[in-house]
């Protein structure tokens, strides 16, 4: 308590320059929470894309921006017959292994809620992603414990093989079994089907995955921004499942495909470059992108991303460093004709180190109370550019945190300590 | 109380500079007394006064402290020895400056055994002892000379010690503040304070009970 008292007189000196070194080392760090997350959801997109099994396309329809009016005024979906002569392209080429089918669909977890056809909770309902067999081996998402679909389990006692994530996943364990009724529209009195859904795996987070049926189009270019998160408020407060859309029991049957969708056509890697380029010809009547494009672009948001936020991290970075352990290393000389009348009224060395630990903890403690309020507000903001899982923390944004501490609980500690322990007592005296 | 016998003190040990302060000196201080420590500039008193506070060790011989060997304890316990038993003034007051007299007053008690919520009260009984306690909250930069050293002495008793070690304190006061400080020391003493006060001024000696002399590191 006496020696809280003291580093606190010690620190209220220059408590306007102190408080502003709390304020920057709390937004560096949060910062840092931001590009790590960024970094490491960008970089899983990346590794996604590179470990896919097979050869592949990614395609989606119109080719142009300037197109999408038209698109949707016509009544007449071009998107359909473009995927049925894409279609009959793949028939008869058995190095194609074959085109996306994709869909979701919601589950209702509570029966009663179900069979009363009201809306649901969030916590109540399960968002199904649907993929066909090919999607589901060719990209693997990383797991925190279970097994991908790769190879496809069978349907056993009729459960259908599900792997989770979402805010209600840690509600779940691997080999749980899931009842879910599925009504695509409340109170539309559509019949209730059951699905028993049992879980192979949990998705690691920080959770993406490829939402082909969400493409969304960047308005000023031509290029497609085809990954789209699935995470938003409803998916952190629900369930997301996985499953393969054969095995699904529908109120609806499949729905209608989206206008605006996409799909990825799989080809054999031993495909010759003429078979390749020949499909990518076709392709090319709509949008299209082939791996090496995906992985080029996916990276370069990577790339974007780390060298814009982690310019600002290091720039930040070394201000606070050099601020906060320059302060701690300059009030502890200031303060050392103090410390030797610390001495020469009954303080032992051991004391006045721990003056000077408990005001670099004042900063410490400080920043990351503030940091942690700051991470809280991002979080709960939750906005489009700085949507919540990117203020979550994960392992790797923990582990990060950890190494950008060390040095500067190290220093602000180790160099005090090191004036003090080199001070002669005596010279006090001598004056 | 004290007693230090055959102690020995040098400097710059076995260097071509090497410099013999202290020889062979043996010295008993009862409780309740007041003793000047005279000898000129260089004599080796300060240095004397350093080992009598435990800031400085002896290189050979024993000293003991209220019947406790202090020259095998560890820096910390001898720290808490200091703490507990002495208060030191100097001749450059060794105060903080930017601090108030009050704040400057309360330092021995921060690390003392006195509970927290203990600290200003007695910090404030011990201006008021010296009456000072009016400048409570004065930084110690604006004080005078003989305020700043009244200051001292109140840090010096605030923890009530057995002994106040005095280096040179009237060294830069004029006359009449010396006494006032000297009238100070007197007062402790009869309240059963041993004062120890290292000094060149015979007349400061002169008004302590004891007086010894030293010259050369050696006790005359």
């Amino acid at each position: 308590m006496k020696l809280i008292a003291i580093a606190y007189n010690m620190f209220r000196q220059h408590i306007k320059l102190n408080l502003m070194l709390i304020i920057e080392l709390s937004i560096t760090l949060l910062i840092m929470v931001y590009a790590i997350n960024a970094y490491t959801i960008n970089n899983t997109k990346v590794d996604i894309l590179q470990n896919a099994k097979n050869g592949y396309y990614y395609w989606s329809f119109p080719a142009k921006i300037s197109d999408i009016d038209n698109y949707f005024e016509n009544p007449d979906n071009d998107k359909v017959i473009k995927l049925q002569q894409l279609k009959n392209f793949t028939k008869d080429k058995p190095w194609i292994i074959g085109v996306s089918d994709h869909d979701d669909s919601y589950i209702i977890l509570n029966k009663e809620i179900a069979e009363k056809n009201l809306a649901p909770e969030y916590d109540q309902v399960g968002r199904v992603c649907l993929y066909d067999e090919v999607t589901l081996e060719n990209f693997h998402y990383p797991l925190s414990e279970g097994r991908w679909f790769d190879p496809l389990p069978k349907l056993q006692e009729g459960h259908i093989p599900c792997v989770i994530g979402g805010g209600l996943a840690a509600k779940y364990e691997v080999g749980d079994i899931i009842t879910g009724y599925e009504n695509r529209i409340p109170k539309s009195n559509l019949p209730l089907v059951e699905n028993r859904f049992i879980v192979i795996g949990k998705l690691r987070k920080p959770e993406y995955i490829l939402a082909l049926n969400n493409t969304v189009y960047i308005h000023d270019s031509d290029k497609t921004h085809y990954w789209t998160p699935v995470f938003n408020p409803e998916i952190t407060d629900s369930l997301l499942m996985i499953s393969p859309i054969s095995m699904v029991n529908r109120s609806l049957g499949k729905s209608k495909q989206s206008k605006i969708d996409s799909e990825i056509v799989y080809y054999d890697k031993k495909a010759t470059s003429g078979q390749v380029q020949k499909l990518g010809e076709f392709l090319n009547q709509g949008y299209s992108l082939d791996r090496k494009d995906l992985i080029a672009i996916t990276s370069s948001q990577r790339d974007e991303t780390i060298y814009t936020f982690g310019t600002v991290f290091i720039l930040m970075f070394s201000v606070s460093f050099v601020g906060l352990v320059s302060m701690c290393i300059l009030t502890t000389i200031k303060s050392i004709e103090k410390f030797k009348i610390y001495y020469l009224v009954g303080a032992a060395k051991i004391k006045t180190v721990a003056i000077t630990l408990v005001f670099a903890l004042y900063f410490l403690v400080s920043s990351g109370l503030l940091f942690a309020l700051l991470l809280l507000y991002a979080y709960n903001a939750d906005t489009i550019i700085f949507p919540s899982y990117y203020f979550e923390l994960y392992p790797n944004t923990i582990l990060g945190l950890v190494f950008v501490m060390v040095p500067i609980v190290v220093c602000s500690f180790l160099l005090p300590f090191l004036e003090i322990s080199r001070t002669n007592i005596i010279n006090l005296l001598k004056k | 109380m004290i007693h230090i016998k055959d102690i020995s003190k040098t400097y710059n040990s076995g260097k071509h500079n090497e410099l013999v302060v202290i020889k062979n000196v043996t010295l008993q201080i009862e409780n309740g007394e007041m003793l000047a420590i005279m000898g000129r500039s260089g004599a080796g008193k300060s240095t004397l006064l350093h080992i009598l506070a435990c800031i400085d060790k002896p290189d050979r011989g024993t000293y003991e402290l209220e019947n406790t060997d202090i020259t095998n304890l560890s820096e910390y316990k001898i720290a808490l020895m200091r703490n507990r038993n002495i208060g030191i003034v100097l001749q450059n007051f060794a105060l903080i400056p930017s601090e108030t007299a009050l704040s400057n007053v309360s330092t021995p008690l921060y690390f003392s055994q006195i509970p927290f919520f203990q600290i200003k009260k007695k910090a404030l009984d011990a201006l008021e002892t010296i009456k000072m306690s009016s400048y409570k909250n004065q930084r110690v930069s604006t004080l005078s000379g003989g305020e700043k050293q009244r200051i001292a002495i109140a840090r010096a008793m605030v923890n009530n010690p057995k002994i106040i070690l005095a280096d040179e304190p009237t060294g830069s006061l004029d006359t009449k503040t010396s006494d006032e400080i000297m009238g100070i020391f007197k007062m402790l003493n009869r309240n059963g304070t041993t004062i120890v006060i290292v000094t060149h001024d015979l007349k400061i000696a002169e008004s302590c009970n004891r007086i010894i002399r030293i010259e050369d590191g050696v006790i005359l």
